[in-house]
Order: structure tokens, then sequence, then C-alpha cells
């Protein structure tokens, strides 16, 4: 039956040919959701390595860029800032920072390590970083004033930096040249799971802290800091605010301050990352109910015009029940034929280069899902096709005009 | 073999009701040759659905190999018309994308059979009707009468006790048409079964008995 079925299918390959490309192209576009739909949900379970909950980021401006400011003096007036922020009671812990999460701000590193070139993400941060945002170390330590004593610059880096650079090895106690000129000397000191400072729905990626001391006068060592994050009590008012900015202002009179906390920055980045997902979805999904339509009236019409043919079926000993599969049947294989065709095209997306940040895990599971969503699309399509096949009563069919 | 017992047929729709046959009364006994005459819509295609089982009468008794078979369900009246009755009609209703010979096996896959035993059933078959050098062309390919050959070779493929044929050499010119009676004569010889609905009085007079419908009654 299922030699015949295929015999059908390929003697009917030009009536056949429009149900396929509708299903075809259905697959192509479904896919194309999925994948996109998927590398997010499987991004966003992946752990974020920190908790953003109750915490204030504060932004200093100090004004236009000035090669000839006394770097010295402006770190002096920061930490006096930041001395401040400390001093009030809803203050639990306070850290300097280069990079804030979920800002759309990115610094980069580059060095080579046995042969192979890395660039990871890099955040120049204080001390204090883990009681703000309460990163959990896997192993080793974070920065303290042991690190004052090293010649090596400490550096804290990520699973994947680890994975990139020492396999399955641990990393703690390993050192690793810069590319810089100044061949600065890198000695792992701690590592954390991630750190993602984009967000939730952003790619996983190599990262690495380095230690801003901000007591150091080294200025190699020391980094202007120009952002801080403060955890406050929970249930701190939006009010203080104000009282911060006021006693900022009243230290730094040139400098200004922006106070945002980080769910309200994270909310901002996960809207501007969402919006054009959904907006596709929803496209996407309309697409696939006008696809729907399609396929059934293909279908009813297809069936209308075998009507005679299905009489003579009936006529020669089909049952109802075999007329309906032999319709499902027919439209399985046809449905098959499409998605072995959209499958050999989509396993080129890879291939030529594209869609790379997309593991082959996520691809793999897309292709199932795809192929799932399809062929239960089609099936929905075909069932009543098929009933109206299977319940014309044969002498009626064998005289259709 | 055929029995029906004061069989009706009424055509019902929400406004008009047509009565197609009433008071039909006819019995075909095994190996019996016999024709239906008649105008045109005068229930003789109507009466060769019943007794092919494609449709229910209204009222009556319609009896095959003596059992009653108005009440049966689906599977069981395809599985009647899959091995005991082969079709004939008109317009041979061949299926286009099927090749003669795989045209030929449709009635053989309700069954359980392989198909290798599928393909030598076939092949009988069509060898019974002159054509097995034509078992891979398709209906497109052949003439008329050639197309009916095909036809009578996938009614008889299933070796079935009754042949009903609605008007078999209606669409042949004369020699065509002789040539396809002939092929059912043949058979009738062989012990089959035929109840032919023909228009055509010199085929009517080659079998073995005339029955006449007019407005749905039996007139003779």
């Amino acid at each position: 039956m299922i030699k015949q079925l295929f015999k059908i299918v390929w003697n009917r390959k030009k009536a056949n040919f429009l149900i396929m490309m509708e299903v075809l192209i259905s697959f192509l576009v479904v896919f194309l959701v999925m994948v996109s739909s998927i590398y997010f949900t499987d991004i966003y379970m992946y752990p974020l390595g920190y908790s953003y909950k109750d915490v204030w980021a504060v932004q200093i401006d100090t004004g236009a860029y000035n090669p000839e400011a006394d770097k010295l003096k402006e770190q002096e007036i920061a930490k006096k800032i930041m001395q401040a922020a400390k001093d009030f009671p809803e203050v639990e812990a306070l850290a300097g920072i280069n990079v804030i999460p979920f800002d759309n701000n990115e610094w980069r590193t580059g060095f080579e390590f046995a042969g192979k070139s890395y660039s990871p993400a890099i955040n120049y941060v204080t001390d204090e970083l883990p009681e703000v945002l309460d990163i959990k170390l896997l192993e080793g330590r974070w920065f303290n004033k042991e690190d004052d004593a090293i010649s090596e610059t400490p550096v804290v880096i990520n699973q994947a930096l680890s994975r990139e650079l020492y396999g399955s090895e641990s990393a703690v106690g390993k050192v690793f040249e810069s590319g810089l000129k100044s061949k600065k000397v890198y000695k792992v000191v701690g590592l954390v799971s991630d750190f993602r400072d984009d967000g939730e729905l952003a790619e996983l990626k190599s990262y690495m802290f380095q230690r801003n001391n901000l007591s150091s006068t080294d200025t190699e060592k020391m980094l202007l800091v120009d952002h801080f994050i403060i955890k406050l009590r929970p249930g701190t008012p939006a009010a203080l605010e104000e009282k911060l900015v006021k006693t900022f202002t009243s230290i730094a009179k040139d400098w200004s301050f922006n106070i945002e906390a980080l769910e309200d920055i994270r909310y901002k980045r996960m809207k501007s990352t969402l919006t054009p997902i959904l907006t596709a979805s929803i496209v996407a999904v309309f697409l696939m109910i006008m696809v729907a339509l399609g396929l059934s009236g293909v279908l009813w019409q297809s069936v209308t015009q075998r009507i005679k043919e299905i009489g003579l079926r009936r006529a020669k000993g089909a049952t109802q029940g075999k007329i309906y599969y032999q319709i499902l049947g027919e439209l399985l294989v046809i449905t098959s034929i499409a998605l072995f065709v959209g499958t050999i095209i989509v396993i080129q997306i890879p291939l030529l280069g594209f869609l790379n940040f997309v593991s082959i895990k996520v691809y793999v599971i897309t292709l199932l899902i795809s192929w799932a969503i399809i062929a239960l699309l089609t099936v929905i399509c075909g069932l009543y096709p098929s009933s109206i096949a299977a319940n014309i009563p044969p002498a009626e069919a064998l005289h259709y005009e | 073999m055929i029995k029906l017992d004061n069989i009706e047929k009424v055509y019902r729709t929400s406004r008009v009701e047509t009565v197609a046959l009433m008071n039909i009364n006819l019995e075909v006994k095994e190996g019996e040759f016999i024709s239906i005459m008649g105008p045109s819509g005068c229930g003789k295609s109507t009466l060769l659905n019943l007794m092919g089982l494609l449709d229910a009468p209204t009222k009556g008794q319609l009896l095959i190999n003596g059992k009653e078979i108005t009440s049966y369900k689906d599977k069981y009246l395809a599985n009647l018309r899959n091995q005991e009755i082969g079709f004939i009609f008109q317009s041979f209703h061949l299926v286009n994308d099927l090749s003669v010979l795989d045209n030929v096996e449709i009635p053989l896959l309700y069954r359980k059979i392989s198909s290798s035993q599928r393909r030598q059933m076939a092949l009988k078959a069509l060898e019974h009707v002159g054509l097995t050098a034509r078992i891979y062309h398709f209906p497109s390919q052949l003439s008329g009468g050639q197309q009916q050959r095909v036809a009578i070779a996938r009614a008889i493929v299933g070796r079935p006790k009754i042949l009903l044929a609605d008007e078999p050499t209606g669409n042949l010119d004369s020699k065509m048409g002789e040539e396809v009676m002939n092929l059912l004569v043949g058979l009738n010889e062989e012990k089959t079964t035929i109840v032919m609905v023909t228009h055509d009085k010199r085929m009517a007079e080659r079998t073995k008995r005339i029955v006449r419908i007019f407005d749905g009654r039996q007139v003779g």
C-alpha cells in the first residue's frame, strides 16, 4: 500500500507540486521563526551569573574628555562620592564597575594563547562586586588585598573562557599574557560560572574580570571609576535617588550623575531584543494561518478532482476508513518529500557560514520541532478534505460531474 | 444469487421527493446473464447500484447469496463488493494517473495479498482480455475499446461471482462493442453471473433474460 501511495504521488507530481511548494515554504518560515525562538529560549535558560534585584547603577559624567586632567585627583573625588553613597543606611554594599550589566556597552581585550587568538569581554571591577551582585565563585577567590602584592594582574574568568584556554583543566593559578604592547601577565585567581552582562537573551561569551584597585597610585593598574553600582536594602523607596544625586553634586559640582535601577535597564534591554522577535513571530503566525487555509483549499480542490476515482475505489472494495487514510497517507508522502527538500535547504545554512551562533543542539531541536509542526499542520489541514472524500456515497461519487 | 424483494428507492431533498424505483421484485440466479433495459432516467442504473451495494434501498429486502444485507455496515459491504462483485462502467472509470497494470490491481489492494501475487493475478486478467502488450501504458494512450477491456480485466481480477455492467458498450463503436460483448459472453460461459444495463437491443438479445424498467417500475 505504501508503494502504491508513492506511485500515485509520483504519477501526480504535476498536481502535487503546488501542495509540495506550500508545505516547503511553510517549513522554511517555521524553521526560521523556530530557530530564533529556540535559540533565545535556550540561552535564556543559562544562568545569568549574578542578581540584579535592588541594585542601582550610578553613572558619573565628568564632562568633556580632557587628556590633561589629573587622573589621580579625579579618582579621589570619585572615591569620596562612593564613600558618601556608602554612608547612606539604605546602601548595603557598593562596587566600582566599568561595564554596567544590561547596558548596551561592551569592552573586549585580545591576546594569543597556545597559538590561538582570543578576544573575551572584559570588565574592570573593584573587590566588592560579589557582595553587590551576589556573584558565586565556582573555584578560587575574588580579588582582595592579597592581590596588591602579586606582580601579575589578577583576573577572574568565566567557565567559557576557562574551557577555551585550558579545556577540562582547572584555570585557577594559571597565567597568560595579554596581547598589549606592555605584555601584561594575567593570573587567574577565581572562576565564575558566567557573567552575562548583556542579559539573558544575549549570546554566551567568554568573559574576564580585571581588578580595578582604587587605592593604587599606579595609573596603569587603576582605571577611573565612572560607574558604580549599589546594593540597597529591600524596600528602599525611589526617593533615595534624589538624595543621592544631591549628595554627589555637593562633592563634585561640575559633574553630573544618572541613577537607574538595574531592573529598569534590564527591562529596556529585553524590550529592544524581544520586540523584533515578537513582531516576526506574529507575522509568522499569520503567515501560517494563511498557509493552512491555502493548503486546505488546495487539498479540497485535489479531492474534488478525484471524486470519481474515490467512487471507483469504494465500488472496488475500499472502506470509508481506507479512503480516509489513503488521502491522508498521500498528503503525508507529499509532506515528507517537501520536508526532505526543506531539510536539505536548511542544512546548507550553517554549511555556508550563516547562523553560526546557533549551536548544533539548537539546530537539531529546531529541525525536529519544525518537522513536527508542519506534519501536524498538514494532517490538520488534510483531515477535512479526507473526511469529505471518505463520506461521499459511492453511487454519488461515480456519477459526480 | 441476488434477490430483490419489493425494493423501493426514493431520493429526498428538503423540498422534493423523487421515486427512482418502486416495487421491484427480481431474482438473478447463479450463472445467469440478464440485461436491464429501459429509457434514460427510468432507474436502471439505480437498480444496478442497489445490486452492487453502492446504494441502499429505501424499502424492501436485498439478498445476496441468501443473506439480507441492507442492515450491514460499510466495512462488511465493502468486503462483499471486493470479494463477490465486479463492476464495469460505461465511462470505464480508469484512473488516468495509473498504468494499465496498476489500474487492474486496484481491487486487490483491498485484500490481504502480496504484491507479487497481485501482479500475477492482474497479468492473468489482462491476458484474459488480450491486453498483455499494454500493461505499462496509461489509459490516455489506449482506444475506447482497449480502455473498456482494461476495465473488464479490473472487474474480473478478483474472480468475483457477480459482474455488474452499466452500459459497457455505450461509449464504443459497434465493432468494439461487439468485442466487449464477446468478452462478457465468454465470462458468463465460465459461470460468472452478469447483470448488464443497456440501451442496445442487439446486445440485450445476446443475454439470457431481459428485464424492462419504465418510470421506476418493472414492466417485464
